[in-house]
């Protein structure tokens, strides 16, 4: 056998590096905290820290408020009051951004609310995991949901082109063709609202 | 005595030097002396006939690095070009694929070259706009006997974007400063019509050649003198607009009918020229899809496209980074590969600590490298 050489070229790894700083969330039930949502696969969604808090939230405010069934009937001699309690999962929460100064919320918020709307954890019959809603402005409690939509009411179907002829978006989209893409800085003047159905407390 | 191909020499070129002197580096093959360092690199012999034939190198311990061959194979069998196709890291061995024109019988011997040292790889910017360069090797008869019917020609193998011609010059080149080229772009002292690309042009006899009949390496028929050498130039052009496409592979065929002294024929041996093009100038864009809050978290994506024509790099490598002391963490990070919009995405979790505020988070993103 004859001797060998071989020349072996050493690479030049080619190198690309983008720095952030991060910016304040909040304490959990600290007034003007921003709330968040982490969805329970990290590995495809990061956590939503919400650009700006709800105008408005039905159904929660320090804690879940139920809204029982009440009914008065008249018995032989006077009347009764029967009462049906709800309970935390039978409770719907809603959030609602009204708009404000000529808008709601950014493009890419709405996106990633509805990002997760759409993306439910898998179904599990034994280890049923959820995403966790951190109402942080209210409580330091953290709640299992369900995200039933993330949706703007105003209109049946939301479809965002991003042309100019989108009446829910102002502004410029960075990526008019992907509606999902959340880097858009576009702002929607129409009303948002996240439905959600609670679970129970973590 | 029998043809044996071990006794057709291959050589290479060498500016400057004094015949003969050792050329390591093919690179530098741009006419001038012949040199007597070869282009071989590994030989074996065949101890046992058959389709398949194994070499074995126990200090290559990466096929990585490994990929295509220029072969010349010395050896009264003749082959195909052949490509690596396993090699065992732990034993050594390599098999190659290929198709051996006639069986290979014991006491073969086989050389083979590095294929990328007679041309470098084509950079992006070569690629791009287009690149002619050339090359020049010697083949010389030491058989002992003359070679009938010689000839050289080649024969694409893959078609790509590269193309190679051929010319023959005369033996004026060895030696002399006759045909040194300044520089690997400079276009030999021949007529276009010197150079064949086809396997229906073959050489015989270099039509520039000045000398008297009967002085040349050939013959008045075309056949191959004793202890003579032939110059063939190699012109290698890259098309433009090449970058991203794969290597294109042609085979440089020299052949010979028989030999005077009753050997026996067709031989016939090849030189693979394949191309490496360096697909692509990187450009890597790394971004984050939200400025991420204490507690919350980014969408990361890395973006790979050819700097001079901005198209996307799909089907490579990415090895993502948090750049300490960066806080924080990142999910599926790992085993990247760009897909077709040559992005790749992962997950970035800045931690749950508001004295974490105004700390710089730094990601990384690296392609290429040895693994």
């Amino acid at each position: 056998m004859a001797s060998r050489l071989y020349t072996i070229l050493q690479g030049s790894p080619v190198v690309a590096a983008s720095t952030v700083t991060l910016l304040p969330t909040g304490l959990p039930g600290t007034k003007g905290a921003l709330r968040r949502m982490v969805h329970p696969d990290s590995t495809n969604f990061p956590e939503i820290v919400y650009y700006l808090n709800p105008t408005r939230t039905v159904n929660f405010s320090t804690d879940f408020l139920p809204t029982p069934i009440t009914e008065v009937v008249r018995t032989l001699t006077s009347s009764r009051l029967v009462r049906f309690e709800e309970l935390a999962e039978d409770v719907i929460v809603q959030e609602i951004w009204e708009p404000s100064g000529g808008f709601s919320m950014p493009l890419f918020m709405f996106q990633q609310l509805k990002e997760y709307a759409i993306n439910p954890p898998a179904f599990s019959s034994t280890t049923q995991t959820f995403i966790n809603w951190e109402p942080r402005d209210r409580t330091s409690d953290v709640w299992k949901v369900q995200v039933l939509d993330a949706a703007i009411p105003s209109v049946r179907m939301y479809q965002s082109d991003g042309g100019p002829n989108d009446p829910n978006v102002t502004g410029t989209i960075d990526t008019p063709t992907d509606s999902m893409d959340t880097s858009p800085t576009a702002l929607l003047d129409q009303p948002v609202t996240v439905t959600m159905r609670l679970v129970e407390k973590v | 005595m029998a043809l044996n191909g071990q006794d057709i020499e291959l050589h290479l070129a060498i500016p400057g030097g004094t015949l003969n002197d050792p050329q390591p580096d093919p690179n530098d093959s741009l006419g001038g002396p012949m040199a007597s360092t070869t282009v071989e690199e590994v030989e074996s012999t065949v101890t046992s006939a058959g389709d398949e034939h194994q070499f074995t190198d126990n200090t290559q311990t990466s096929t990585s690095h490994v990929g295509k061959w220029l072969l010349f194979v010395t050896g009264v069998a003749a082959m195909e070009a052949l490509r690596i196709e396993t090699h065992d890291t732990g034993t050594g061995k390599m098999t190659f694929e290929g198709e051996f024109l006639t069986a290979p019988q014991v006491g073969d011997v086989y050389r083979i070259f590095n294929t990328s040292s007679l041309f470098e790889p084509a950079t992006a910017a070569q690629a791009a706009q287009g690149f002619t360069s050339y090359r020049l090797i010697f083949v010389e008869n030491a058989t002992g006997d003359t070679l009938v019917n010689f000839r050289a020609y080649l024969q694409p193998l893959d078609r790509g974007r590269v193309t190679y011609r051929i010319a023959m010059s005369d033996e004026q080149f060895i030696g002399g400063a006759v045909g040194v080229l300044s520089d690997e772009t400079e276009e030999p002292n021949l007529n276009d019509a010197d150079f064949r690309q086809s396997q229906r042009q073959f050489w015989r006899t270099p039509r520039s050649f000045a000398q008297a009949a009967g002085s040349t390496p050939f013959d008045t028929s075309n056949n191959l003198n004793n202890n003579r050498r032939i110059p063939i130039w190699v012109e290698r052009t890259v098309a433009p607009l090449s970058q991203g496409f794969e290597a294109s592979a042609w085979l440089l065929i020299l052949e010979a009918a028989s030999a005077t002294g009753g050997g026996a024929g067709p031989w016939r041996t090849g030189i693979v020229l394949t191309d490496e093009i360096t697909g692509f100038t990187p450009s890597l864009v790394v971004s984050f899809d939200r400025t991420p809050r204490t507690a919350g978290g980014a969408r990361m994506t890395v973006t790979l496209t050819d700097a001079l024509s901005g198209a996307p790099i799909a089907n490579e490598s990415v090895t993502i980074e948090l750049v300490a002391p960066s806080p924080g963490s990142l999910a599926g990070e790992t085993g990247l590969v760009t897909d077709e919009a040559g992005q790749v995405s992962f997950v970035y979790h800045a931690p749950d600590d508001e004295a974490e505020v105004g700390t710089s988070v730094q990601i990384q993103a690296s392609i290429g490298g040895d693994p």
